[in-house]
């Protein structure tokens, strides 16, 4: 590849989206304006499937567990968290019941339980997500690839030739979009937002002292 | 032929209606002043003179018969035709109005006045549950120990 197309991709993925810090509580009516028409509807159907009473009660639970505003997420990572979740749901519905967490169980041990189960299966699918991204592309193009803003990575990792820079080789895109399943957790492994990896995250939009969000969104 | 002067043509323009005798009375005057000093003008004047006097011994010609009827039946497909036109008009202007008002009134977003009063002040987590269902098929809200156990084995990955 050449310098001034590599020096590019350097700069996209400086200038690329930064984790929300924290924001400062907007006037409810002020943020129902600033959405759109389409996300206004959403939220009234979504009002509407339960009682006043339950969403007091949705609201303490999200404030006692420290989750953070996904709402405020770049639409990669809601797309993340919800994909990564339907995973572990399909994951622990494959298990036999007696290795499911109990009914019963207090939210905190059953979350301390839900980890416990997923926590070999997430480490086992991350390393065969590196795994397979490794053996597709080359060292040079996998760090090109991380510089890459997260709507411009997707885009070079889209199936058919979507690369505006070139990015891929030939040779790889070829075993790329010959691999299959491999090319699948390839391109999930390479498409994880790397800002949320970063452990420094500690809930509702704040960043451990010290640490920060990681310099670049992934 | 003698040049026109300035003064000539102004005459040539006001012959007409002073031989026909529509000019004020000053304007007259000024006409038959250069005409009698004139005489290319007093001339042009004779001229008109003498052709009004043969189109006045012309013998009248009785219309044809059939001329009243044609010209009444034209004269009615005239109205009728600006009636048409008329009403094409005011069906298009209240055409106009209407669309205009169907803008304004119903064009507008709507969903952007104020919800339900308990919808805004839940809105940050109704937010986060329709997040939560963004994919569009299966509903997560209901297992937050779910969400909350991915969330956290997220945050432990070093690797990368």
């Amino acid at each position: 590849m050449p310098m001034p197309t590599a020096i590019l991709i350097l700069a996209l993925g400086a200038a690329g989206e930064t984790p929300p810090r924290e924001h400062p509580r907007e006037q409810p009516e002020k943020r129902w304006r600033a959405l759109s028409q389409e996300q206004r509807s959403r939220l009234k159907h979504v009002y509407r499937l339960a009682p006043r009473a339950e969403w007091e009660r949705r609201a303490r639970e999200w404030e006692r567990r420290g989750l953070p505003p996904i709402e405020r997420f770049p639409a990669h990572w809601r797309r993340y968290i919800v994909a990564d979740s339907l995973w572990a749901r399909r994951q622990i519905e494959a298990l036999p019941p007696e290795r499911r967490p109990a009914p019963d169980l207090a939210p905190e041990a059953r979350v301390a339980r839900l980890k416990e189960i997923l926590r070999p299966l997430f480490r086992e699918r991350l390393a065969r997500g590196r795994r397979a991204a490794e053996k597709i592309f080359t060292p040079f193009e996998l760090t090109m690839l991380r510089q890459l803003p997260p709507g411009e990575r997707e885009k070079a990792l889209r199936p058919g030739d979507h690369d505006p820079f070139g990015l891929v080789s030939p040779a790889s895109r070829r075993k790329f979009e010959a691999a299959g399943d491999e090319a699948r957790a390839a391109r999930e492994y390479l498409l994880m937002p790397a800002a949320l990896r970063s452990g420094g995250f500690v809930g509702r939009g704040q960043w451990r002292q010290g640490r920060g969000p990681a310099p670049r969104d992934g | 032929m003698m040049e026109r002067t300035g003064l000539c043509a102004e005459c040539a323009e006001l012959l007409v209606p002073y031989i026909d005798g529509e000019l004020p009375p000053e304007e007259a005057a000024a006409v038959a002043a250069h005409l009698a000093v004139c005489p290319a003008c007093s001339r042009a004047a004779d001229e008109h003179r003498r052709a009004w006097a043969l189109l006045a011994d012309l013998p009248g010609a009785p219309a044809v018969d059939s001329l009243w009827p044609r010209v009444a039946a034209r004269s009615r497909r005239i109205a009728a035709r600006a009636r048409v036109l008329r009403r094409v008009a005011a069906a298009a202007a209240a055409l106009a109005a209407a669309f205009t008002l169907f803008y304004f009134v119903s064009g507008r977003d709507n969903s952007a006045a104020l919800p339900d009063p308990d919808l805004l002040v839940h809105l940050p987590v109704v937010e986060q549950y329709a997040s939560l269902d963004e994919a569009g098929g299966e509903w997560l809200g209901e297992d937050l120990d779910l969400v909350q156990a991915v969330f956290e084995l997220t945050q432990e990955i070093e690797d990368f």
